[in-house]
């Protein structure tokens, strides 16, 4: 009924009502970064935790938004003239988004409190980037892509600079800022390419008009590697990765734990819908360099991992490792391809902020503390914290009964179906790897801190850290068990890859 | 017992649901939690018993082809429900010949842990909730029929292990455990691309669509038999690739020389109580998976590799053997001569035949409880001596009888011993063998003859001779530590002196797989007028 | 004879000793010495009896029904092409005669322990391990079917073990245990390998004993190399039981344990079943000549080498153990060439006699406080008169003097060796030869312990042995003067000649068997005549050497070539060339394995592994050097090397 009357008072000029509606999770929460900002002047620090339950608000009542969007098939299609895609692929990446947003704020005032860094901007920016983030899972013109990835970039850039008294926190800052640009660079030259090349800005009509002459032309196919290169920055693949190590490091952990997980899932979300359905007709030239990147990233993420002994470094590069996984279901141009990678997004998100939630706990007043000797012990004075953290952990080395197996199982399984079973034997070389640096750190919780040594205060967990804590186990449990309930929502949301069909 | 009730499942969630009834114990009722953990295996023992008594022991083999080897296995229990309905993976569970009698060994092993794991061990609510799970998954790797599903338990079961050895046991635990996770790990991945592949290929089997489902895999055509060519030079078929990683997998479970070097180090780290079922079982489930899946998923390439794993099986028996001659760690002469066992129970298996087959499983049982019953010894000198160095331990027999009785009836048990229950089992493999090969028996009785040498070694090195520094004023072992040892000895006379009703359950499946790998049957006059 | 009647005389047999190995062991230590001494000796005087309830019944039955096999329950059974195994017992004149001697000289020797075992401090130990083997060497002879046959043949060996070691301070009776139980796993490898012969390629698969004598013949053509390498395959077997060349060494050792023990296990019985186990296979030894020569021949070389050896050894009862091996070599050789009654008949003889020398010894040792050296000894006949009596008639039986045991058991045997047999004639010499070696060592070691002049002052404190270990040796000294004239006349009663004979031969016609042709009187006359001249010769010399002393012992053996004297004294150097050969390669094997192999080889390259990952991860860091401009290079490099390759090589 609403809906016909906003229908008939639509004004010329203006877009369809109905392009509000499908815009009204980004609406919400452009809205909450608004009223954020403000009621953040007025708010004494004393009330800030309330700031952060405000946002938290806002997040649920998107996330809502979302999934009575996922059932409103009716709506479900294209806006803005084919630039804004509001349909079940937009919707899943969205709720993998918000939920990781959801607990990152959870997580967020014990830590920052611990950390003195409690500020209201704080949660505005999380909702920024947020909005971005949904704008870029959505995005079907090359320019909302453009806009989406600058949007949420600003926001982390000063996120990462939170700590504005800590040396390292600003140089990563910086480095984020710095290398940022430059990918964004390739990016925008690479998209230009790919419009001169097609005359479209819009996914659609790119898609439609690569036949065998566009679609093999030396220009569109730079173009291509181009915004690939951009996309891999943002996804943290090798060798566009050694950004990662030392932003994740410097920044504020609540923020490394919001970034280094929602970014991906973003950006690996526009990739897909760039990649595996608007480049589609010239899979066969650029799947040779996806797959080449996501080895790259496996074996150099997985080696260098090994080495480390900061927890967050080592979480950056088993990051890096998890994109190279992710990338072999883009590599793989099949449906089940494209499902694997979001089940493994999902399961990513669950199991990644899990872990950085705990290294948020193991913070201490005025410092991160996340170097392997801090973390010893943990096991005897937090034992449920360390078991949840052994769990995490299980789950990044791909351990049934976790999400982390069926997510590389389902990605291996694509690239056999496929034929390539070489992406596969990398795959599961790597993983091998990795069990040894999972497994090692579990093993310092586990062992009692040695003679002599100082044995690491533990700050008291905090509730709503808790509940972060018990949601993200639950979610790494409930996918790898229950496999079939994100495993058909994964199915649904590939076949909207790309709302319109094919040669139409 | 009532066929509507899903036995299997029963039995898969007791431990699980005691482990979580666990938790609501507060920590320090120690009493309390050890006396639950008791309680929930041994209502899994006794379902598991009643199974046994209920099996079928002449199933009705359903024929599926024309040839005598398409045949489904003939699963008793049978469970099936959907699990990922979309790529057609099953929660599927069954049991058979083979697996009944290994489900029983994993529920008394088990239950024998719970029963020696020592009340003051710290974290012991944590401990007896892993080994609650650990039974779990192992419970869920005999029973599980669809693959995905049985790879989802083989793998599960390092997660409770890895905590397990990491946080209980020696000096050196953690780079012990590592390293086991680590290789086991490996080998499992490659079995993991294998089964995708065989999932991907099914797709023309009977039931059209890819399914994970044992019963369809093994009918299934599988992929095309054309080798695959690397650099120019031929490599093996693509089957024959999916069959060595399976292999690989299996082998560093078992382990089979040149894959153990995990297992001395992780033995010698573990306390007893883990070594009962970490020894007793798990290592049995390596040899499963070769029967259980290399018969059934491979009967061409098991041929085709027969030798070369025979040879493993050689090579494990007497390398082994050796070591444990060499070792002067009493702990590390049981390990070692647990994979000396362990090759034996391979030899066995391929050899291919109903009788090495049959014997295998045979064995499997019984080397489980000798084992457990070793390491459980091993542990109470240790505790009481304070050395696991064999030189500086002598003649215990003077101040403990009691130990000297169980261990002696233990080491016959370990050696062979005609009359003892592992005689029944490396009897029928030794025969199996030399069925197939009579070189191979001929080589495995020399494994014999070494374990012989270093049982009774091992035996007279602790209990004779005059009565050492270190060994002096120790205490015989006590009605507790008597309770836990005297049915193990108990059985291992009762299975020898009646070991008909092992055999009679085991017949059945053993016949089965050989049938499926389409063995020919031993010829009666393999040997006359060659 | 009805088959509840012989189930139920074997399950009796079988569970009174079982009962009473059980009983001393677990209620032993609470019930005290008399208990055993009561339990012990009685389980098997109750099996004694059982026994000779069997033998009654069988001389009821027609001598063609004198064998009966029953099945007692199902051991195992693996379907098609599986292996199918029931517990099954024969009661037939070979086994019930093997049970007397068993249970019979065993109650004696069980009898006589309660007074050796006197002071020791575990009786009950002691006894329930004697029970044991009683139980075991029943099992033995009782089954019928192979794999229970191996059950109890290890057993046996099992119990020998434990009673060798039984005075487990002792490092040296450890070692000797060790070694004997090893040696017999020999044994036991070889039947098991000898069982999967048969049941792989008997036409009809199985492991019962009649099913295998009754399908040999159809199964395995006549002298072919499968039936001969299962006979000979059975034959190590035996060797190793009956501790005949090359598997004989452990048998001297086995001295270590208590005297009794040699009494029963390494004289009376256990040694011998290697005999009964050739003499029960007859079936398949009759189809293997070749086999059957290598039998004699390995019998006789035995009786020759241990006699030689026992010519020169100082300890008491390993002389005497040197003998045993010398006479089982005699019933080897017997069984070998056919001659089963007379092997069989030998040993029943020599269980008597061996068993009461033993003894006697042992009164010697006891008097003496565990003295064995026969140099510190002399003189005792006039201490210890009793013993030295019936010592002198276990003598005379041992050496064949006419009218004793031995006598009318071994001429049998050798005269038998004059027609049959590989080299008739010339293994017949080489017996007449053994004769002579046993009257030398028999009397040497005789007049040195009792005559002459005594050594040490402990001869004249040595006194006479309580009765307890008195009564049992006279027993058998009565025995062994009646014995040879008993079994061969038949025992009152019973008519005919020969009885044992008579008594036995029936089961070795059985299955198409045939007995040996008798040699002509006079040809037996004859042989007879040059074998007990052998016997008389030898022990005349021993009498001249050893007691006269002139010419002194000393002077001859100085005469002897050293050599020899040597090799005797060294017991040809056996134990030096397997340790050598045997002992010594795989240890330095195995220590090789686990100083190199296992470290460098199967540990090695997992850890290389590892290192080489660590080492990679370390060049990794090194790139990570922070620099912001080095990172953006890195970026445009990758960056343009994609355009590079999209833009030529792809297209």
């Amino acid at each position: 009924m609403t809906h016909t009357l906003l229908a008939s008072i639509r004004m010329p000029g203006l877009p369809p009502t109905d392009d509000l509606l499908r815009m009204l999770p980004v609406l919400i929460l452009s809205g909450g970064f608004v009223v954020l900002l403000l009621l953040d002047l007025v708010t004494p620090p004393s009330a800030r935790t309330a700031l952060a339950a405000l946002s938290g608000l806002f997040l649920a009542v998107t996330l809502g938004a979302v999934i009575w969007g996922w059932f409103d098939t009716a709506h479900q299609g294209l806006a803005y003239y084919g630039s804004y895609a509001y349909d079940r692929f937009s919707l899943f990446v969205d709720g993998i988004i918000l939920a990781s947003a959801l607990v990152v704020v959870l997580i967020s005032p014990g830590y920052l409190n611990r950390r003195g860094l409690h500020y209201g901007e704080y949660y505005a920016l999380i909702l920024g980037a947020t909005v971005g983030m949904m704008l870029l899972a959505a995005a079907s013109s090359l320019l909302v892509i453009f806009l989406g990835i600058e949007l949420l970039s600003v926001s982390l850039y000063i996120l990462c600079g939170f700590a504005h008294t800590e040396e390292r926190s600003q140089e990563s800052a910086l480095k984020y800022l710095m290398l940022g640009g430059f990918a964004s660079g390739f990016l925008l030259y690479g998209m230009a390419l790919v419009y001169g090349e097609t005359g479209h800005t819009t996914l659609t009509g790119i898609r439609a008009s690569l036949d065998a002459v566009h679609g093999t032309d030396s220009l569109f196919l730079i173009g291509v590697g181009l915004m690939f290169v951009g996309f891999a920055f943002k996804v943290s693949a090798a060798p566009f990765h050694t950004w990662t190590p030392d932003v994740y490091q410097g920044a504020p952990t609540s923020v490394t734990t919001f970034m280094s997980v929602t970014t991906k899932v973003a950006a690996f979300a526009a990739l897909i819908r760039v990649f595996s359905a608007t480049f589609e007709g010239s899979y066969a030239k650029w799947n040779g360099i996806v797959a080449f990147v996501a080895i790259v990233s496996m074996v150099i993420g997985n080696l260098a991992a090994l080495g480390q002994t900061s927890v967050k470094r080592m979480l950056a590069y088993s990051g890096v490792a998890q994109a190279g996984y992710i990338l072999i279901g883009v590599a793989v141009q099949s449906p089940l391809g494209t499902v694997g990678a979001l089940y493994y997004l999902a399961a990513y998100a669950a199991m990644n902020i899990g872990a950085f939630a705990v290294i948020t706990m193991m913070a201490g007043r005025g410092e991160d503390l996340d170097s392997y000797d801090s973390i010893r012990g943990l096991a005897f004075r937090r034992p449920y914290v360390a078991a949840a953290m052994g769990l995490f952990l299980f789950s990044l080395g791909g351990f049934p009964p976790t999400a982390g197996f069926f997510g590389k199982f389902f990605v291996f399984s694509a690239a056999i179906q496929h034929g390539q079973i070489a992406l596969a034997l990398w795959g599961i070389a790597t993983s091998a790897i990795s069990v040894f640096y999972y497994l090692r750190i579990g093993l310092l919780m586990y062992s009692r801190p040695r003679e002599g040594e100082a044995s690491y205060e533990w700050a008291r967990t905090t509730v709503s850290g808790a509940v972060a804590l018990v949601a993200t186990t639950a979610g790494t449990l409930v996918l790898g068990i229950f496999t079939y309930l994100i495993y058909s929502a994964a199915t649904m949301a590939q076949v909207g890859t790309f709302p319109v069909p094919p040669n139409s | 017992m009532s066929h509507n009730i899903p036995w299997l499942t029963v039995v898969l969630v007791i431990p699980l649901g005691t482990a979580i009834l666990l938790q609501l114990v507060p920590r320090d009722q120690r009493a309390a939690i050890k006396g639950l953990t008791v309680l929930g295996t041994l209502a899994t023992a006794s379902i598991v018993a009643g199974l046994l008594v209920a099996f079928n022991q002449h199933p009705s083999i359903p024929a599926v082809g024309p040839r005598p080897q398409d045949q489904a296995i003939a699963f008793q229990f049978e469970e099936i429900h959907s699990w990922i309905a979309a790529i057609g993976a099953t929660y599927h569970l069954g049991l058979d010949g083979l697996s009944a009698w290994l489900l029983a060994l994993d529920a008394f092993v088990f239950l024998l842990g719970a029963v020696a794991v020592a009340a003051s061990t710290e974290r012991l609510k944590f401990y007896c909730g892993l080994l609650l799970v650990t039974q779990a998954a192992t419970i869920g790797v005999l029973l599980s029929v669809d693959m995905l599903l049985f790879y989802f338990f083989w793998e599960g079961m390092l997660v409770p292990l890895y905590f397990l050895l990491a946080n209980y046991g020696g000096r050196d635990r953690g780079r012990a455990t590592l390293k086991f996770i680590g290789y086991t790990v490996a080998g499992s991945l490659l079995m993991l691309l294998a089964i995708i592949y065989l999932y991907v290929h099914s797709q023309a089997s009977v039931v059209g669509h890819p399914s994970f489902d044992l019963q369809v895999l093994m009918l299934a055509p599988g992929p095309a038999q054309a080798p695959v060519t690397f650099l120019g030079l031929q490599l093996l078929t693509p089957i024959q690739f999916a069959f060595v990683a399976f292999a690989l997998a299996f082998a560093i479970k078992v382990p089979l020389v040149p894959f153990h070097s995990w297992l001395p180090d992780s033995y010698a780290n573990c306390p007893p109580a883990t070594l009962t079922f970490f020894a007793g079982i798990v290592s049995k489930l390596g040899a499963f998976g070769f029967i259980r899946y290399g018969l059934t998923l491979f009967p061409g390439p098991i041929h085709d590799f027969q030798w070369i794993l025979e040879g493993l099986a050689i090579l494990s028996i007497l390398y082994a053997a050796m070591l444990a001659l060499a070792q002067s760690d009493i702990k590390r002469i049981v390990a070692y001569s647990s994979i000396s066992h362990l090759g034996f129970i391979a030899l066995g298996i391929f050899a291919l035949n109903v009788n090495g087959i049959n014997g295998a499983i045979i064995q499997m049982v019984n080397h489980g409880i000798i084992i457990a019953a070793l390491f459980l010894v091993v542990g109470y000198v240790e505790a009481r001596v304070g050395t696991r160095d064999r030189r500086e331990i002598a003649g215990l027999e003077r101040r403990m009888p009691w130990l000297y009785a169980l261990f002696l009836v233990i080491t016959l048990a370990g050696l062979g011993m005609p009359g003892m229950n592992s005689f029944v089992g490396e009897f029928t493999i030794l025969l199996g063998a030399f069925q197939a090969n009579p070189l191979l028996a001929i080589l495995g009785f020399l494994g014999v003859l070494l374990a012989a040498w270093y049982m009774l070694r091992l035996h007279q090195g602790l209990m004779h001779e005059p009565l050492s520094k270190a060994a002096d004023g120790v205490r015989d072992i006590g009605a507790a530590e008597r309770l836990v040892l005297l049915p193990l000895a108990a059985l291992m006379i009762l299975i020898g002196v009646y070991p008909k009703p092992i055999g009679d359950i085991t017949r059945s499946g053993a016949q089965q797989y050989v049938t499926r790998a389409s063995v020919p049957p031993p010829s009666l006059s393999s040997l006359s007028n060659p | 004879m009805s088959t509840t009647l012989a189930g139920t005389l074997a399950v009796l047999l079988f569970a009174f000793p079982l009962a009473g190995a059980l009983g001393n062991a677990l209620l032993g230590p609470r019930l005290g010495r008399r208990f055993c001494n009561i339990v012990g000796p009685g389980v098997v005087l109750a099996g004694f009896v059982c026994a000779v309830v069997a033998l009654v019944a069988l001389l009821g039955a027609h001598e063609d029904a004198r064998s009966t096999t029953v099945t007692l329950w199902s051991w195992l059974d693996l379907g098609l092409h599986g292996l199918k195994v029931n517990v099954d017992i024969t009661i037939d004149p070979l086994s019930v005669l093997m049970c007397l001697v068993i249970t019979g000289v065993g109650f004696l020797i069980h009898w006589y322990s309660v007074g050796y075992m006197g002071h020791d401090e575990s009786p009950w130990r002691f006894f329930s391990y004697m029970n044991l083997f009683i139980f075991s060497m029943l099992l033995l002879v009782l089954a019928a079917d192979l794999v229970i046959l191996i059950v109890g043949w290890a057993m046996v060996a099992l119990s020998s073990y434990l009673l060798i070691g039984y005075y487990y301070d002792r490092p040296s009776a450890v070692q000797a245990a060790r070694k004997a139980f090893i040696t017999q796993v020999v044994g036991d490898v070889a039947l098991y390998l000898a069982a999967f012969m048969i049941v792989t390629n008997l036409r009809v698969p199985s492991l019962q004993l009649p099913t295998i004598f009754a399908y040999a013949r159809d199964s395995f053509p006549q002298g072919g190399a499968l039936i001969t390498g299962i006979c000979v395959l059975l034959a190590i077997g035996a060797f190793a039981k009956s501790a005949q060349f090359p598997l004989h060494t452990w048998l001297p050792d086995a001295m270590e344990g208590p005297t009794p023990v040699s009494a029963l296990i390494h004289a009376a019985t256990m040694v011998t079943a290697g005999v009964y186990l050739i003499a029960r296979f007859h079936t398949l030894f009759d189809l293997a000549p070749i086999a059957q020569g290598v039998v004699a021949c390995v019998g006789m070389g035995t009786a020759v080498m241990a006699g030689v050896i026992a010519l020169s050894q100082i300890d008491i009862k390993r002389v005497i153990a040197y003998s045993t091996m010398s006479q089982i070599g005699l019933m080897i050789f017997a069984v070998g060439i056919g001659a089963y009654s007379a092997g069989m008949f030998h040993f029943a003889t020599h269980a008597v006699f061996k068993a009461l020398l033993f003894m006697a010894a042992g009164n010697v040792i006891h008097a003496l406080h565990d003295e064995q050296d026969i140099r510190l000894m002399g003189g005792l006949g006039l201490t210890m008169r009793a013993t030295e009596r019936c010592f002198l008639s276990g003598s005379l039986a041992l050496a064949g003097i006419p009218i004793f045991a031995g006598f009318f058991s071994k001429e049998e045997l050798l005269g038998l060796g004059w027609l049959h047999g590989p080299w008739a004639p010339t293994l017949y010499a080489v017996g007449v030869g053994v004769n002579i070696l046993t009257g030398l060592y028999t009397f040497r070691l005789f007049f040195t312990v009792f005559r002459g002049e005594p050594v040490t002052a402990r001869t004249y404190a040595a006194h006479e042995a309580p009765p307890s270990m008195l009564m049992p040796v006279v027993i058998l000294a009565i025995g062994s003067l009646v014995a040879g004239i008993a079994l061969l006349l038949g025992i009152p009663g019973v008519v005919g000649r020969f009885f044992l004979a008579d008594f036995l031969d029936p089961v070795f016609t059985a299955d198409g068997g045939r007995l040996l042709s008798e040699p002509a009187t006079s040809t037996a006359f004859l042989t007879v005549l040059v074998g007990t001249a052998g016997s008389l010769i030898g022990s005349g010399l021993a009498l001249q050497w050893w007691y006269q002393r002139k010419p002194d012992a000393q002077v001859i053996a100085a005469k002897v070539p050293r050599v020899l004297t040597q090799l005797s004294l060294h017991k040809f150097y056996f134990d030096e060339i397997y340790d050598a050969l045997l002992v010594r390669p795989p240890r330095r094997l195995a220590r090789a394995l686990r100083t190199v192999v296992e470290p460098e080889y199967a540990d090695g390259w997992v850890e290389g592994v590892g290192r080489a990952a660590a080492s990679l991860s370390e060049t990794f860091r090194m790139l990570q050097t922070g620099r912001l401009r080095d990172y953006a290079t890195g970026m445009l490099v990758a960056a343009g090397a994609f355009v590079v390759v999209l833009a030529v090589f792809v297209r």
